[in-house]
């Protein structure tokens, strides 16, 4: 492919490609955020609730585990036809980047609660005895220990998230979501414009790559240990 | 003082409930250095954990001092583990904390009463007590940077924090080399004199009984089968798991 080409590609499909690429970086980042501020709540109260957690509750705690696989166990295409209703319900539509963000939100935020609570488990039970025999209240041990001390392992699992809501949100292009699967099986799927698809795969896959570094960065800055 | 009444601690086990402790009363002066030992199994950890609560006698009372502690709960409870400091065999620093954080954190828990409240005053006792355990220089290191040896001394530090006047010893020198335990024992002596704390220390080593104990408890099965003074029991053992421990021929096994 000679540069005149190129060039005239990007002239004609340069501000469609751009236009879903922050199309999907606002879908995977609002719905990231939002699966945290869901999920990170949820994945502490499992391992709090849980038979031998800080706060033992069987029957809360199978509750709560139930709802979590259940949300995880639903296929996200299904998901995200299945939540139309109640998407339209809370952000007003169905279609476009807002409409996406509810359905993706429902499925990341279970699979957050389990790899949170999979790196709380991770701690070592001597520091949470050692916290308790200073007298840390339960909030405290969540707080100053759980989360503190599992940070690493929390953020090796961020980038895993962002990655699998990116693969998600190009499924949600298809029921009209917009963003780079919109464009892929609009332009790709139904006009057999093989250019245009190679190109947001090419965009996608550059995506995951700087997600996965920039995860990557994040973990060697903040964890401590690696400081020898 | 310490007083144990009568202190029995059953777990559920798969194969029915089985008494960890079982009917164990002591009394541990103030001051003294007080070891608990026996062999793995003998209930040593599950008593020494009644004192401060983090096991709940099935039944019996932990009397501190005249006050009976062992109905304990919240805030109360969390008040009175801020003034018994506990060192563990393993190692219990936070390892994303650095040195100074980690001997700092038990007054960031806002319950001591003797606790520094600013951030600036409680870095200076953290401070102190990293001199007086002579790791001033390893303040601003991470814990996977110390040694072993070193990594418990800041955790005696930690316990010192909140101003103890109990400090329970749980095998704290058992994953150590020899010399690094005899400097982690001296250290433990030298704060009982310049402090006054009661150190409630268990071990299965006769070396650190004999080298930092005045009396010691012997346990068997969850019970104290012998006590005295160190130099008593260890001259005049009458159990026959305190000779077996000596290295005494007990007759118990006759060829």
């Amino acid at each position: 492919m000679d540069s005149a080409v190129l060039s005239a590609f990007f002239a004609k499909y340069g501000s469609l490609l751009l236009k879903g690429t922050i199309d999907t970086i606002v879908m995977v980042f609002g719905s990231t955020l939002g699966a945290y501020v869901i999920g990170v709540p949820l994945g502490v109260l499992l391992c709090v609730l849980a038979p031998d957690g800080l706060r033992p509750h069987r029957v809360a705690s199978a509750v709560l585990g139930w709802i979590v696989n259940m949300g995880r166990s639903i296929p996200f295409i299904i998901l995200l036809v299945f939540l139309i209703p109640a998407t339209r319900a809370i952000v007003g539509t169905s279609l476009g980047v807002p409409g996406a963000i509810v359905p993706l939100i429902a499925s990341a935020a279970p699979f957050v609660a389990r790899m949170v609570e999979q790196s709380i488990a991770e701690v070592d039970g001597g520091l949470i005895e050692a916290a308790q025999s200073m007298g840390a209240s339960t909030w405290q041990i969540v707080t100053k220990v759980y989360l503190r001390e599992g940070l690493p392992s929390l953020l090796r699992g961020l980038p895993i998230t962002v990655i699998t809501l990116l693969g998600y949100s190009a499924m949600a292009g298809t029921v009209g979501a917009g963003g780079l699967g919109d464009i892929a099986i609009r332009y790709g799927y139904q006009r057999y414009q093989n250019d245009v698809m190679i190109a947001t795969i090419i965009i996608l896959v550059i995506m995951v790559q700087i997600i996965q570094s920039l995860g990557n960065l994040l973990v060697r800055k903040l964890d401590r240990r690696m400081h020898a | 003082m310490i007083e144990l009444k009568h202190i029995t601690k059953t777990f559920a086990t798969h194969a029915g409930s089985l008494a960890a402790v079982n009917d164990v009363s002591l009394t541990i002066q103030s001051g003294e250095i007080f070891g608990i030992i026996g062999e793995s199994g003998a209930g040593k950890s599950t008593l020494v954990r009644c004192i401060n609560l983090l096991e709940r006698p099935s039944s019996g009372s932990v009397v501190i001092d005249g006050h009976d502690v062992t109905a304990l709960s919240g805030r109360a409870l969390r008040g009175l583990r801020s003034e018994v400091g506990m060192i563990f065999q393993g190692l219990s620093l936070f390892q994303q904390r650095s040195v100074i954080d980690n001997v700092r954190f038990p007054a960031t828990l806002n319950i001591g009463k003797a606790s520094e409240k600013s951030a600036a005053d409680q870095r200076k006792r953290a401070r102190d007590l990293l001199g007086l355990v002579g790791l001033a220089d390893k303040a601003d290191s991470y814990p996977n940077q110390l040694s072993g040896g070193q990594q418990q001394r800041v955790a005696i530090a930690r316990a010192l924090m909140t101003r103890p006047s109990i400090l329970l010893c749980d095998e704290a020198t058992s994953a150590l080399d020899t010399l690094t335990t005899g400097q982690v024992l001296d250290l433990l002596a030298r704060i009982k004199q310049e402090m006054g704390v009661t150190i409630v220390l268990i071990t299965h080593s006769l070396f650190v009984a004999r080298k930092i104990c005045g009396r010691i408890a012997v346990m068997e099965g969850g019970r104290v089968v012998e006590q005295g003074s160190v130099k008593s029991v260890f001259e005049h053992p009458q159990a026959n798991v305190t000779k077996a421990l000596l290295g005494i021929e007990t007759g118990r096994e006759v060829a």
